[in-house]
């Protein structure tokens, strides 16, 4: 009982921490050397990639000219420019180089995420390699259960090499509640596959994710205010 | 008041509202020349109907007749040609389904019926039509096809055709093939729908135009709405009649505008641009007749016929009968009959008689179905025919004059006289060796080998080239020159590497080396590198563009294309060998005015089918790129589509070899008609195959289309073409395609 109210405590500080301050703070590098030419200025709202196919570039950043080959910077997601160093005007830069900030602002989904990565269990790719999940654990998700899982149970078919390997679940029990990939999907070694839940904290999780809906719209009507 | 008084006159009441909305329709404006006045006028003795005296009432309703009778002839007096689009566009304007229940006796509809329906935008009928002839009725049985707009229904896409409503239109075209009986199309279209489903909006229209060149049965055409590639899809005929009030445009005055003017998407074309763009497109059926794309004006009653103008249907009844007549008695060598022809046209020109003089039966024998084809060939090859300029006179041309005929006669001689004999002679000696008989295949063997082999049965000279243009001592692209780098427009996709330009356009022959992109290079390049050196010979190149209907600008245009490019058109045609193969060549550059197509380059690509038919060679045509009809060119330029694939159709049918090649960027009419009808059409990588461009489809259909929507793989996989071929392989493959696909047939069946 104390332990679930240490992560209580702890959820309420992460949620107020985000609640204060609902925004990511998202570093535009160049890409490559050369002569740098700013299109936006500090405190302008960009759009970010857009259109059912993402074919629709963002804002125009700024462009840069390396061997007179111009390339045009868009914004990668939608936001206000926080930060800029409009004193590289015209100048030659070097790759890599931060040259504005994008402040964005969290979104509902973004924040569900981000406490959920907290709380649960992730359970990570072992290799470079294309994952499904097994058939029986498919059925059961579908069927719109909580699916168990225990430590050692058969879990997820690991495609590599033309050949496919079963990897069995090594973790806290609990409950799949998030699955990160689609089926057939190529995943990096070492990124989270699954998040488990253990069963004592579900209701405090759906208490949380509860909380988060009815709560962030108004909180960021007062940010916008 | 009595009942039918009252009936009378709300009746007489709601038409007058019906013409002023008419007006407002033709004029495109609500209140033109104050009718909102006389509208309230009408309403306000609509409401107060029987509160107003009888003899006050009839007094009231002439004023207001005379009254919208003044309006109606300030419209016909200042009447512009964007008036007669809006006139087509009303949705009081008759449509094929009431053509079919006015002017046809009785019909049933094929391919389903109102929503219900293979395409709703197309209607296709099997009809019958009579004839009174000394008080006796004829019929005649007719399959109709024509677009419907719809009076007021979305789901008709405003008589816009998809590519299965042109593939539903040519199914029942072959059907009255198959049962004799003509054609008669009514073309009601702003467009063809330009989507790329299966098997794409351009290769559709360019199918129905193959098969119509030579659909051995009478076709009738007539135009309300004719817009470009959509009206050609059930449009080519024997005889085009066009309504007084309708139009025929390469392209809708609002889209010419758009480009003339260079207006940004989303961004509103100016009016004045708009009036001037339909003033020049000469889109009315009395300039249509001048340029000779319409044979007969359809006479309309004053501002255009309304669905209720029955006196209407008794002349479109007339004219329909009377033009399948005269195309059935051009295929008669009879006198009497064209005697008669002439007697109806003077008929027409008195006013609409009530009865013909005699009945004529509409069935055609083999001989006079070939008649008819030929004659048909030869309207569609004479389209155009003034519209360009060639340079005659002089002593190399004499000389060149005197080559071709020379050229004619000797193959004329070697495939017309020794080739067949010299094939029967062969047919026959196979036949006999294959009896198995010994002596007589040692006789067969020897004569086979005195006589030459009618087909060259190469072996692959083709070897495989290095990907390395220097390897090849081949042609460098002037690009080389440049200083500077280019990025691949796939560098964030595969993680291309920025090129440095010299690298590029030389020894990658202007291919990313990492994702295989292909730049575009200038025509040059494969003029020097596609054909055996020294083999080129350039035909025609005499024949000049002009500026056919006298556009504003285009003679400046024009000339400075001519000098930048040093070309008289945008198509070069020429003979050409490629490891050792005669081709005749056709090549549609984009240097100038983007290998739009006119005129003089429907000449050129004729005369070059001609030139491979005359020859028995392979007929190639690469596309560099083509931008589609050249809209300066008006209908004139649309009349190219099926004049080219007419002529085209003659060369194939005759066992030519027709190969397309499409590189950069090849859309609408050319790909709808003369390109697209090849049954071997093969792209270049990275190049974009299609009938409209996106910023079309998006203001047509108001859809956004996904990336790569019109790129050459999504060609291959609605079957439009038949494979994508790396440029730096390009003299191989069409190496191998000749072979292949010529076989034994190479040169001439």
């Amino acid at each position: 009982m104390d332990m679930q109210q240490d992560i209580e405590v702890n959820l309420e500080e992460l949620l107020m921490k985000y609640r204060e301050n609902p925004f990511e703070e998202i570093p535009v590098l160049t890409p490559h050397t050369g002569l740098i030419n700013f299109k936006v200025k500090k405190g302008d709202d960009v759009k970010g990639v857009e259109g059912q196919w993402n074919h629709i570039p963002g804002t125009l950043l700024f462009i840069i000219d390396r061997e007179k080959n111009t390339k045009k910077i868009t914004s990668p997601t939608k936001g206000k420019i926080s930060a800029i160093k409009t004193n590289l005007e015209g100048s030659f830069i070097e790759a890599g180089e931060q040259v504005m900030i994008i402040k964005k602002l969290l979104e509902k989904k973004e924040v569900i995420e981000r406490v959920l990565t907290t709380v649960l269990h992730p359970f990570n790719a072992k290799d470079d390699a294309r994952y499904y999940m097994i058939p029986e654990l498919t059925n059961k998700m579908e069927s719109g259960k909580n699916v168990a899982i225990n430590n050692g149970d058969e879990a997820i078919i690991m495609s590599l090499m033309k050949r496919d390997t079963i990897i069995k679940y090594e973790g806290v029990s609990g409950v799949i509640y998030s699955v990160y990939f689609g089926q057939g999907e190529l995943v990096e070694k070492g990124k989270p596959l699954l998040g488990i839940c253990p069963m004592e904290k579900l209701s405090l999780i759906e208490k949380i994710i509860e909380r988060i809906n009815l709560e962030w719209d108004n909180a960021l009507v007062c940010h916008r205010a | 008041m009595d009942g039918k008084f009252i009936q009378d006159s709300h009746k007489t009441l709601a038409d007058l509202l019906w013409r002023l909305n008419y007006i407002s329709d033709v004029k495109g404006e609500k209140n033109w020349g104050g009718i909102d006045e006389i509208h309230k006028d009408i309403q306000q003795i609509q409401n107060y109907f029987f509160d107003i005296p009888d003899e006050k009432l009839i007094e009231s309703i002439l004023v207001l007749e005379h009254r919208v009778k003044l309006v109606e002839d300030r419209v016909y007096e200042t009447l512009k040609p964007l008036d007669f689009v809006r006139i087509t566009r009303s949705p009081q304007r008759f449509t094929t389904i009431d053509i079919l229940e006015n002017v046809y006796d009785s019909y049933t509809e094929l391919g389903g019926e109102a929503d219900c329906n293979v395409d709703p935008a197309i209607v296709a009928a099997r009809a019958t039509i009579s004839r009174k002839i000394k008080g006796k009725t004829y019929r005649h049985q007719v399959m109709v096809i024509g677009h419907e707009k719809g009076s007021g229904e979305e789901y008709r896409n405003g008589g816009s055709a998809k590519p299965w409503g042109n593939e539903k239109a040519l199914r029942f075209m072959k059907v009255a093939e198959r049962e004799g009986i003509p054609v008669h199309s009514f073309i009601f279209t702003p467009g063809a729908f330009p989507i790329e489903d299966y098997p794409g909006a351009a290769q559709q229209i360019a199918r129905n135009i193959f098969e119509m060149c030579k659909l051995s049965v009478p076709i009738v055409s007539f135009i309300s709405e004719g817009g470009s590639g959509g009206a050609e899809a059930i449009g080519v005929s024997d005889i085009r009649l066009m309504a007084s009030y309708g139009y025929y445009s390469v392209i809708s005055p609002e889209g010419a505008a758009a480009i003339e003017g260079k207006i940004r998407e989303g961004q509103k074309v100016p009016h004045e641009l708009v009036e001037m763009c339909a003033n020049s497109l000469n889109i009315t059926a009395d300039k249509n007749l001048k340029l000779g794309t319409i044979d007969r004006i359809v006479e309309e009653p004053r501002l255009g016929a309304r669905k209720e103008n029955f006196e209407f249907y008794k002349r479109l009844r007339f004219e329909m009968i009377s033009a399948t007549d005269e195309i059935i008695l051009r295929t008669k060598n009879l006198k009497l009959f064209r005697s008669y022809i002439l007697e109806m046209n003077e008929k027409r020109e008195k006013g609409l008689p009530d009865d013909f003089d005699i009945q004529i039966n509409w069935d055609l024998s083999d001989w006079e179905s070939r008649k008819l084809l030929n004659l048909r060939s030869k309207k569609y090859r004479d389209i155009g025919s003034k519209f360009f300029t060639e340079k005659k006179g002089g002593l190399i041309n004499a000389f060149k004059i005197f080559k071709d005929r020379a050229t004619e006669g000797y193959y004329g001689i070697k495939y017309g006289l020794i080739r067949p004999n010299q094939r029967n002679i062969q047919r026959v000696i196979d036949d006999v060796a294959e009896e198995g008989s010994v002596i007589l295949k040692t006789v067969a063997g020897k004569a086979l080998t005195s006589i030459e082999k009618p087909v060259p049965h190469k072996e692959s000279k083709a070897e495989e080239k290095s990907v390395f243009l220097s390897d090849w001592e081949g042609y460098f692209s002037p690009l080389v020159n440049e200083d500077g780098a280019v990025t691949c427009p796939n560098a964030q996709k595969y993680g291309c590497v920025d090129q440095w330009i010299p690298d590029l356009y030389g020894e990658f022959s202007g291919v990313c080396p990492t994702c295989g992109h292909h730049f575009p290079l200038e025509y040059h390049w494969y003029i020097k590198n596609l054909f055996d050196k020294g083999s080129i010979h350039e035909f025609n190149g005499n024949l000049s563009s002009i500026n056919t209907l006298g556009f504003p600008g285009i003679d400046d245009k024009l000339n400075k294309a001519f000098k930048d490019t040093g070309l008289r058109s945008s198509m070069i045609t020429f003979d050409a060998t490629v490891e050792g193969i005669k081709v005749i060549v056709v090549m549609s550059v984009s240097d100038f005015r983007n290998g739009t197509v006119g005129a003089c380059e429907g000449e050129k690509f004729v005369r070059a089918c001609d030139r491979a038919n005359v020859s028995r060679r392979p007929l190639l045509a690469y596309i560099h790129t083509t931008g589609g009809i050249r809209i300066h060119e008006g209908t004139v330029g649309v009349a190219q589509m099926p004049k080219c694939t007419m002529a085209v159709r003659e060369y194939i049918d005759n066992g030519g070899l027709y190969i397309v090649v499409y590189d950069n960027n090849s859309f609408a009419g050319p790909v709808a008609s003369f390109l697209g009808c090849s049954p071997y059409q093969f792209a270049i990588r990275s190049s974009k195959i299609g009938f409209a461009g996106p910023r079309v489809i998006r203001e047509t259909t108001g859809q956004d289309i996904p990336p790569h929507y019109h790129g050459a793989k999504n060609a291959l996989k609605r079957g439009h073409i038949q494979g994508i071929w790396d440029r730096r392989q390009f003299r191989k493959n069409l190496y191998d395609a000749l072979i292949t696909m010529g076989g034994p047939n190479l040169y001439y069946k």
